[in-house]
């Protein structure tokens, strides 16, 4: 794989930067609102390719100690979703909310780090 | 394309201007149509009608869809919706003054043309800007009165309200997010946790579903007009106290009622107001409920697509990445529920 420069975190930031400090204060009304959204879904994407490796590491890690065996983060997922559905992990399971809460923060530190207080 | 979008505009012009002589507004002139920000499933446009040297703001709210499918989540056609409206307002509710509601022949879609109401909406704005402080420490109080009036409400001439028990309303939410094919652990936990703790008792009355901060036009005065009436069911009395207390609609605001107010001078003003003892842990219930239906509402947004199959618009895709807010506070709120 070429090692590009700059990287495609790099280049991001640029292209927001320029977005938000150089067009966003030139439009108003709807266009304005618009960007605002746009700029905020491309920070997102932008935090997701410098974090997401690391947070699903992590994630695999505690999946695999509350299911007891080893597999993919996606196979973890929805065997975990499978079992609290049918009754199956009673929600009261040791590490059963810890595990959410820990899945729920990483996520939000890409998608909305403001949100935990 | 700009070219394009003037001569939709003026045919938009034309067409408001043919609706409001049906109506029998009598003869005048539509001007100034320009679109408003924001209403991620529905388009609002503003204009004013000049008639008889008297020139009046009106609002044309277009909806996308039609009325939901019986046995889905509720959402009122454009004609039920108005239908609502007219009767709140008939039973002293603070809704919109509906002028026109908008039949095929006009060729604007679904829809309704209602009276502007000087205010501001955002929610950022009403619950931090110094302008609204005053009103703010008012709203709680009149929350709980306009709820109480809203509860009031007859229903019999209002068939089209689904009647929805705790049960039916985990149902119905269950079957959306299966719908839309996202799975998620948080997700199911959540489901399941409102299914261990349904409540027993409920009060059926007219409930608004969606009364809170964003969708209320405020003033200086306080709460001056409700808005968006469109998923208004016949459900548990408690379920809009719930959904005006969600961190969401606090907008980073102090005070857990809509980000402006106390849940003591709510439930006060409400009491006093409806005759109706206030229950905190069914409110807190419906809290837990409504940030779930929240989540499942990112999740419908964030996987729904356009009818060639492309992305749906940046605006519903980013609502999808708002996911783990409500699931966070659900967490939170189940949390404080189980060590009260």
């Amino acid at each position: 794989m070429t090692m590009f420069v700059p990287d495609s975190g790099r280049l991001l930031q640029a292209a927001v930067d320029y977005l938000d400090a150089d067009l966003l204060p030139a439009l108003d009304g709807y266009h304005r609102f618009h960007l605002r959204v746009c700029v905020n879904a491309l920070r997102i994407v932008a935090r997701e390719l410098a974090q997401s490796e690391a947070l699903e590491q992590s994630e695999q890690q505690r999946l695999e100690r509350l299911l007891g065996h080893e597999g993919s983060v996606a196979d973890l997922n929805s065997e975990l979703t499978d079992r609290i559905a049918g009754s199956d992990l009673p929600l009261e399971t040791p590490d059963l909310t810890e595990h959410l809460r820990a899945t729920l923060r990483d996520a939000l530190a890409i998608n909305n780090p403001g949100w935990i207080e | 394309m700009e070219s394009a979008r003037e001569a939709s505009s003026d045919a938009m012009t034309t067409a408001l201007q043919a609706t409001l002589l049906r109506c029998g507004t009598g003869v005048g002139e539509v001007r100034g149509l320009r679109r408003l920000t924001g209403g991620a499933t529905k388009q609002t446009w503003a204009f004013d009608w000049v008639a008889g040297g008297m020139q009046q703001p009106l609002i044309l709210q277009q909806s996308h869809g039609q009325g939901a499918p019986q046995g889905g989540a509720p959402k009122l056609s454009a004609t039920q919706d108005a239908a609502l409206m007219v009767a709140a307002r008939a039973g002293g509710v603070l809704a919109p003054v509906v002028r026109a509601v908008l039949q095929p022949q006009d060729r604007l879609g679904e829809g309704y043309i209602t009276e502007f109401v000087t205010g501001e909406t955002l929610g950022r704005r009403v619950v931090r800007d110094e302008t609204f402080a005053s009103a703010r420490a008012l709203m709680a109080r009149q929350c709980g009165e306009i709820l109480a009036a809203i509860h009031r409400l007859p229903t019999a001439s209002l068939p089209f309200l689904q009647r929805l028990s705790p049960a039916d309303e985990l149902r119905v939410y269950a079957d959306a997010l299966a719908g839309s094919g996202v799975r998620h652990p948080a997700l199911a936990y959540a489901l399941r946790w409102i299914e261990e703790n349904l409540p027993r008792d409920w009060a059926p009355v007219l409930v608004h579903a969606d009364f809170r901060t964003g969708n209320l036009i405020v003033g200086l005065d306080g709460v001056r007009c409700v808005l968006d009436w469109e998923i208004a069911r016949i459900g548990d009395a408690m379920q809009d106290l719930g959904v005006l207390c969600m961190r969401s609609w606090r907008f980073g605001g102090a005070g857990e009622v809509g980000g402006f107010g106390s849940r003591e001078d709510l439930y006060a003003a409400y009491e006093a107001a409806s005759g109706q003892r206030v229950d905190p842990r069914r409110v807190r219930f419906w809290e837990a409920f409504s940030n779930l239906k929240w989540a499942i509402a990112c999740a419908r947004r964030g996987s729904s697509v356009q009818a060639d199959g492309r992305q749906a618009s940046l605006e519903l895709s980013a609502v999808g990445r708002r996911l783990e807010e409500p699931l966070w506070d659900f967490l939170a709120l189940t949390h404080a529920i189980r060590e009260a």
